[in-house]
Order: structure tokens, then sequence, then C-alpha cells
């Protein structure tokens, strides 16, 4: 469990779900298709990270505060 | 296969010159529309091919094990080395072999990853425009935007340059096979040989790289491959080919489009060339004017129901990208190119867990490219010459070219 949580812009998303296979736990498919955040619970910084990087339009911004 | 004369042939000539208005019509009067002549669905509306782009578990992309279940012994036989390598083509697959496989390789493609391939890129353009310095003409594909592409695509994956002249003649020689094309005249002979050098030449590139990795592509799916066992050998020499063929033969085309597409609205190319900073937009909305992707085609898994047509389990779906970016209902005025726009949203990458891979790389070269080449010649216009357009559904562009570096042409027929 880390404090870091994460955001997804819906202007941006396109639905590839890059983010669920890196970090399934944290990440789920809405019915438009697009992606949301759900829980850090299970995934660690390292792992919200990489689905940061690895979105291939910059949808996802990692937060390190506790927040979220 | 369909004659060519059939009513609903789009790529008759006649509708191909330009096809937006037959797609408009479809797209207000019928937008699932059955065509007899690809025998399958047409979807031309925004909401229902972005809907249709991120279900995955409704449709299919990996239209190759069916291709090889209607296939004859002989035809396996004779096309072999075709169904292996495109049948783990990345855009081919679905989860979670796609998933499995798109994850080797997304990182390389990155935006923060292509940021740093920024400057080679702008020093690869500069050498072309360079050589081309001093004539009246040049054309567009062969002088510039093909050995842009072909140089970065190539620099990623590792080529060596000695190689290069002969990888760059590849791309062209399945595009009638692998972007569906309708002439049928030998393309799946040409595609099964070609694939087989560009299969041999892979797996022998691999096989160096391996034994002396550098900070490639190459090598870092040779290791990949030799760290997991996740990956079969034939699924990475397939996945060199899909990188080497799709980083050529899709940016290629958007810079050419892109140069039609601002002669025909000299207001907007004249704000890019005062203002170059506005580039990065501009290409956004020039990737849904004309981006080269002009369709995806999917297969229904199951069967379901779309603006009351029945969509049977196995029915082909074509997925009008094109149309769905001039949608009234999605981008106000769209026939109307304005850089200005917020274009965000566009599907000329498609969407979905398919969403284009090498669409940050593309957008980075498209940038520099279009900024260059206004920059040097403000005045480029086409010379007067009959385009011919690319005789495949699933991309659009012209097969060449030609535009006169002083402004004194204007003739596109």
């Amino acid at each position: 469990m880390s404090g870091a949580w994460a955001e997804v812009d819906h202007e941006l998303c396109m639905g590839t779900a890059m983010c669920r296979s890196v970090a399934p736990q944290a990440f789920s498919l809405g019915d438009d298709g697009k992606s949301s955040y759900v829980s850090s619970a299970g995934a660690s910084l390292d792992a919200l990270r990489d689905a940061e990087e690895n979105c291939p339009v910059q949808a996802i911004t990692v937060h390190e505060d506790e927040q979220g | 296969m369909n004659p060519v004369d059939h009513p609903d042939n789009f790529l008759a000539p006649a509708v191909w010159g330009n096809p937006h208005p037959y797609f408009a019509r479809l797209r207000s009067t019928q937008p699932v529309s059955w065509n007899s002549w690809w025998n399958g669905w047409v979807l031309t509306r925004y909401d229902d091919v972005d809907f249709i782009l991120k279900r995955s578990e409704k449709v299919s992309a990996a239209t190759v094990a069916p291709a090889m279940a209607r296939a004859t012994p002989e035809q396996l036989e004779r096309r072999a080395t075709t169904f292996r390598m495109l049948g783990s083509f990345l855009p081919l697959n679905d989860p979670p072999d796609h998933t499995r496989l798109r994850r080797l390789v997304n990182k390389a493609f990155t935006p923060a990853t292509v940021a740093r391939l920024q400057p080679g890129i702008e020093r690869r353009a500069k050498e072309l425009l360079d050589a081309v310095e001093g004539r009246d003409q040049f054309e567009v594909i062969s002088d510039f935007s093909h050995p842009l592409t072909l140089s970065v695509i190539s620099e990623m994956l590792g080529i060596p340059d000695e190689d290069r002249t002969e990888v760059g003649t590849w791309g062209a020689q399945i595009v009638p096979l692998v972007l569906e094309g309708r002439d049928n005249s030998g393309r799946r002979e040409v595609a099964e040989r070609v694939l087989q050098e560009m299969e041999q030449y892979f797996r022998k590139l691999l096989q160096v790289r391996r034994r002396g990795p550098r900070n490639d592509l190459v090598s870092a799916l040779a290791q990949a491959e030799d760290a997991g066992g996740l990956l079969t050998e034939d699924e990475i020499v397939s996945t060199c080919i899909l990188l080497i063929f799709a980083g050529q033969e899709t940016t290629t085309g958007l810079i050419a489009n892109a140069v039609l597409a601002l002669d025909e609205h000299p207001d907007q190319r004249e704000r890019l060339v005062q203002q170059p900073e506005l580039m990065p937009g501009a290409v956004e909305e020039l990737l849904r004017y004309c981006g080269t992707a002009f369709a995806v085609t999917r297969m229904a898994k199951e069967p379901f129901r779309l603006r009351e047509q029945e969509i049977a389990a196995g029915d082909k779906i074509l997925l009008v990208l094109a149309a769905a970016n001039r949608d009234p209902e999605r981008f106000p005025d769209p026939d109307r190119l304005d850089i200005s726009r917020n274009a965000t949203g566009h599907l000329a990458f498609a969407g979905g867990v398919h969403y284009c891979l090498g669409g940050p790389l593309a957008r980075v070269e498209a940038r520099i490219g279009l900024n260059q080449l206004l920059a040097r010649y403000p005045h480029l216009s086409p010379a007067p010459q009959r385009l011919t357009w690319s005789d495949v559904i699933i991309a659009r562009e012209p097969a060449s070219l030609v535009v006169d570096l002083s402004g004194a042409g204007r003739g596109v027929a």
C-alpha cells in the first residue's frame, strides 16, 4: 500500500487499457470504455508510475501525497 | 471477388478521388449500413465508431485465424509465411495475446521516450531538405517524408545504414495485402515473397544483436525473448516486421496529405508560416481532417444490435475513422480545416486497446517535417498533376505528390 494515487484525464483517455494491463488493481474501464482510477490498494507506487509512463496519450498523473 | 463496378465499391476512382461526400451521405442516411461489395457493415458515425473501438469483448481484430480456417491446404502452404507472420501482428490480435506483445514495445513509443528522438528527427529533416535545395520541384514522398520516417524507425530498431535502402522497399510491397487492397493481381504472392525476405532479415539481425546487444529495439526484443519465454521467436520477428512497416507507411502519407490540405486552406497555411508554434494543435487537426488511416476492420464475436441493425457473430465491420472524424455532431463544420479547433478525441489513431502504438512518434515526425517544409518553402504548392490515391481500404494517401517550390504551381487535377 502506498500513499500515492492517480488521476485519469477523461478528455485525453482513448481507452487503450495499458494502465489496466500494468496496474489492474488500480484502474477500471467504465461503460464509456475510458479508464478511471479506483484504488491504490494492492498497487505499488512503481506500478502506478509504470501506468503513467505507459499511457500513450499521457492521460494519467500520479500524485505522491496522501489524499485521493 | 466482387466486380469493380459494383455500386458499393467506394474504391472506384469516382468515389475514392474524394470519398468524403459518399461517406457523409451514409453517415446521415444509413450510419450502420451493409456493404455488399465489401461484404460487411460500414459504420460512419463518431459515436458508433468510438463505441466499437472500445469494445474488444464484442468485436475481434484477429482476422488471420478465420482466414486460415477458410483456406485450402494448398493455400495454407503457399501462404505459410504470411499467415505465420501476420498471425502475430499486434493490430491483428486480441487481448490477452495483444496485451502481452504490446507491453513489450509500448515504452519505446511513449511521448516521453519519443521526445528524446526529436533532435535526430530535426537533423534528418534538414539534411533531406538541404539535398533538394536549389531545385524548382520535388516529390514530397520519395524525396522527403518516406526517407524521413524510414530513417527514424530504422534508427529506433537498429537497422544498419547499409541495409536501409533495401529495407525501405519492403513496406510498399506488402501494403496491398496488409491494408486491404482489392486488386488481386498477385498481391498475395508478392506479400508472401517479401514477408519471407523480411522474416529472414530480422531473424538474422536478432541473432547478431543477441550476441552483441546495442541500445536499440531489436536488441531489447532479443533480450526479452531470452529473459522470459513470454514470447515466441515468431512473435518477436513479426513485431519487428510490423514496426518497420507501420513506422513508414503512415506518417509518410500524413505529411503528403497535410501538404494538400494546407494548399486547399491557404489562410491556415499562412497562419502556420507566421506562427510555427501552432504546429502541435495543427497536427491534431490535420490528423482529424486527413490522417492516413482511413478505416479499420473488426469482426463481431457475438450478435449485437446497433441502430436497429442486427449484427451477427462473424460479420465483418468496417469502422470508417475518416468519416467519424468528419461527423458534424462531434466536430462542427467538419469539412473545414481549422488549426485552432480543439481536435482532441479524433480517431485518426483509432482507440481502445489498438490505439496506435506509434501515435506519439507520428505526431513528432509530422510537427518537425511540416514545420521545416513551411519554414524553408512558405510558398510551396502542388505542381500541375493528376493524383493517384492508394488503392487500399485501410489507408488513403497519394502515390506521389510533386510540389513547386516557388509557389507557381497550384494545379492538382
